[in-house]
């Protein structure tokens, strides 16, 4: 066991525990979280003083592991783009655990992340969910498939109008997606049927957005494209995500009430295309207010992995969250998006003992992640 | 005449506490230690004050934000050799990132065409506000903008040279000798070489983009060679090379310090880095590198260098005074009597994102006001 003690505790969801303590258990989880320094017989004890203590981040949308760092060309595997549609790719297949941006990631106290395929293709492919740390892929994974990628407005448009092939149009976007679900309908329905048709890969993981088990995460920049997404879902009666919606305070009361969650971002650029004109770190504040439920990612390599705590920071300060709230949309607020929410997003008994020990706030940018635990373990130590 | 009151001071080269800073026109009139009662009853009261913040490697203006290929006018990449294109006729001044760049306490810049090319052209130094290029500039044509590395290689390999890094090295090389040649002999009017000869006379600065630390030594060679002015930027590797850089006495423009490492020459790019040059004693400014990370959010990108041990004060010199004395700006990147009025006034540390701006003046103007 080891007793980080005496910090100032972030606990997200039971408030900030001055003079706190967390206790992580030899099972990877957390064995208590408590206001004060009691002794705990047996533990390794952790001088956090002076210290900050918060859960470890999650980091909603990412391409970590898939387009790797520092080898250019040669790491990006996020786009299958010889077909606009597919489904069938899973994104495990691509993932480089020695990549360093796992080691980013835990510098920056990000212990959770979704990764996954781009926005080259109107259905990318399967993502999943991780930790960024762990002895293999397989120990590191949470979720496999987490979600289908699927993408509208300007990427897929532009990739295929290059080829001269469909979808060169909004329109067309709009019909590759609604076509590969009505072919799953029918695919589930005679699979059921005397005579199942061959296996399809694609079609396989279609139906299983069909059956509600895994949500579509939906690249959408613009307002007229989070509202086709969700018109789709309500054809299909399927689950949904909006992935960026830079555009998305536009249509913020129509995403309430339809319960779709999003996740915004990247915030920490110089907005690239027209469709992301409107990108503003007010953004997910004006989300929340309006009840939805929101998260901030760093989609990563676009931003680096490890700056998710100085956008959540600028959302703060500049875009009128306010810490709490801001802290919320890199942690507890992602995991219930991905629905991970009683493993990870915040220090409490029982859940993964995912922990970051910070020089101070994790909100200033002078601040260092000095220690990162993941299921328990050193995963991170700064260098003296 | 306006006042403004400061809880705490950063003239450019120190932090102070509470201070009257009385502005005329454009011009900063007095500098006064003041007791926090004094500071009550003036105009402006600031958390923090600092000189509007200096980015002296940038692409904003020439790289619109918001769109595609209308609105990208940073590398004349039709031939390698383009010292000709001046960045003052591809800026501008409705670009949206420059109205954000304000927002961040960011007031000058040196705009500069991209690394596509082994030379880009010549830069403009601007303030980020006016309504027109004419209007933001304050000196142009001004710097010449070289490219070593890979950027060039990618750029043109398929077609012309240069496909390798020693094909950098002779175009810079040849481009240089034939300007010398043409200045003492001068026949027909060439416009590439004309656009060279204030360089080669000194009058002028080359600005050498170089990344890894092989070609951080080419520049130095290549400058030296032909007795240039010049400053290093980028310089991820400069770490690797700072005893080198020190004994030459040579001016680094390092950065972004955020900034994904995906491509192989970013591959060791640590704020760290930045730390260890600042400690060898090398003289460092701090970019931001923009397009590749917002001119805006210049201000907390200097948290990282404090979180490395850097002194808050050394960290906001290299957005102030130090790259104002690489552009040879007299009276820019400091609040002293005779200064210009650029201003930044900060809701709390200016290195932190906390540090909001709330007040950005040029020349004496408030050019925003957070609401």
């Amino acid at each position: 066991m080891i007793l980080i003690r005496g910090g100032t505790v972030l606990s997200v969801g039971n408030g900030v525990i001055e003079d706190g303590s967390v206790l992580l258990g030899d099972d990877g989880k957390i064995a208590d979280v408590f206001a004060g320094r009691r002794d705990v017989p047996g533990a390794e004890v952790l001088d956090a003083v002076g210290k900050v203590v918060t859960p470890g981040f999650v980091d909603a949308h990412t391409h970590l592991g898939i387009c790797n760092l520092e080898v250019g060309e040669i790491g990006e595997d996020e786009n299958e783009m010889t077909n606009p549609a597919t489904p069938g790719c899973r994104a495990i297949d691509a993932v480089y655990i020695w990549d360093s941006g796992f080691s980013d990631a835990l510098s920056g106290g990000v212990t959770t992340v979704f990764t996954g395929p781009g926005s080259g293709n109107v259905i990318g492919g399967q993502s999943i969910t991780m930790k960024t740390a762990g002895p293999s892929l397989e120990a590191m994974v949470l979720q496999n498939p987490a979600g289908l990628k699927t993408a509208s407005g300007e990427n897929p448009k532009r990739v295929y109008k290059t080829k001269n092939q469909l979808p060169s149009t909004r329109m067309g976007t709009a019909k590759v997606l609604r076509e590969a679900l009505l072919k799953a309908r029918d695919y589930r329905e005679r699979r059921a049927g005397s005579e199942p048709p061959p296996v399809d890969l694609d079609m396989e993981i279609l139906c299983r957005v069909l059956d509600r088990e895994i949500p579509l995460r939906t690249h959408s920049h613009r307002a007229d494209d989070i509202m086709t997404m969700v018109r789709i879902r309500d054809e299909f009666g399927i689950r949904m995500v909006i992935e960026h919606g830079t555009d998305s305070v536009r249509v913020r009361n129509e995403l309430a009430k339809a319960g779709v969650p999003v996740i915004t971002g990247p915030l920490l650029d110089v907005s690239p295309k027209v469709e992301t004109a409107s990108s503003s770190f007010q953004t997910p504040h004006l989300l929340a207010q309006a009840g939805v439920l929101t998260a901030i990612m760093t989609d990563h390599p676009v931003i680096p992995i490890e700056s998710l705590r100085l956008e959540a920071a600028i959302a703060a300060y500049e875009g009128g969250a306010g810490e709490t709230e801001a802290m919320e949309f890199i942690t507890i607020n992602p995991a219930r998006i991905l629905g991970l929410e009683d493993r990870v997003g915040s220090l409490a008994k029982g859940k993964d003992a995912d922990v970051v020990i910070w020089s101070g706030h994790p909100f200033k940018s002078s601040s260092v992640a000095e220690r990162t635990y993941v299921n328990g373990r050193l995963a991170w130590e700064v260098q003296a | 005449m306006i006042t403004i009151g400061a809880q705490h001071l950063f003239d450019g080269h120190m932090l102070s506490g509470d201070t009257v800073v009385t502005v005329e026109g454009d011009h900063i009139a007095a500098v006064d230690a003041a007791d926090p009662s004094a500071t009550a009853g003036c105009d402006y009261h600031a958390a923090w004050l600092t000189p509007g913040l200096i980015d002296i490697d940038s692409g904003i203006g020439l790289k619109e934000e918001s769109l595609g290929v209308e609105g990208n006018d940073l590398n004349e990449s039709t031939d390698a050799v383009t010292p000709e294109m001046q960045a003052l006729d591809g800026l501008t001044p409705y670009d949206s990132s420059l109205a954000k760049a304000l927002m961040g306490g960011v007031t000058t810049a040196l705009v500069m065409p991209g690394g596509s090319n082994v030379i880009g052209g010549r830069g403009a130094v601007v303030h980020l506000a006016g309504a027109t290029a004419a209007e933001m500039c304050i000196r142009a044509p001004f710097g010449v903008k070289f490219s070593l590395g890979n950027d060039p290689k990618q750029t043109h390999g398929q077609k012309r040279t240069p496909m390798t890094r020693m094909g950098n090295a002779f175009l810079v090389r040849d481009v240089l000798m034939r300007a010398r040649d043409y200045k003492e002999k001068k026949k027909e009017y060439n416009m590439k070489y004309e656009a060279l000869l204030p360089l080669l006379a000194g009058d002028d600065v080359a600005f050498m983009r170089a990344l890894r630390s092989d070609d951080i030594m080419t520049a130095m060679r290549l400058a030296e060679e032909f007795g240039l002015r010049y400053v290093v930027t980028g310089a991820y590797d400069a770490d690797l090379v700072a005893e080198q850089l020190k004994a030459g006495d040579v001016s680094v423009a390092f950065g972004p310090l955020i900034m994904s490492r995906t491509d192989e020459e970013a591959r060791r790019l640590h704020p760290a880095n930045a730390r260890s040059l600042l400690d060898a004693g090398v003289d460092a400014a701090v970019i931001s590198g923009h397009p590749n990370y917002p001119e805006k959010y210049l201000h907390m990108s200097l948290g990282l260098l404090v979180g490395q041990g850097v002194r808050p004060d050394r960290a906001l010199s290299t957005v102030t005074s130090v790259p104002a004395r690489m552009l040879g700006l007299e009276g820019f990147g400091e609040i002293r009597p005779g200064a210009f009025a650029d201003l930044a006034l900060f809701a709390a540390e200016p290195w932190e994102p906390a540090g909001v701006v709330d007040v950005t003046m040029v020349a004496g103007k408030p050019v925003y006001t957070r609401s």
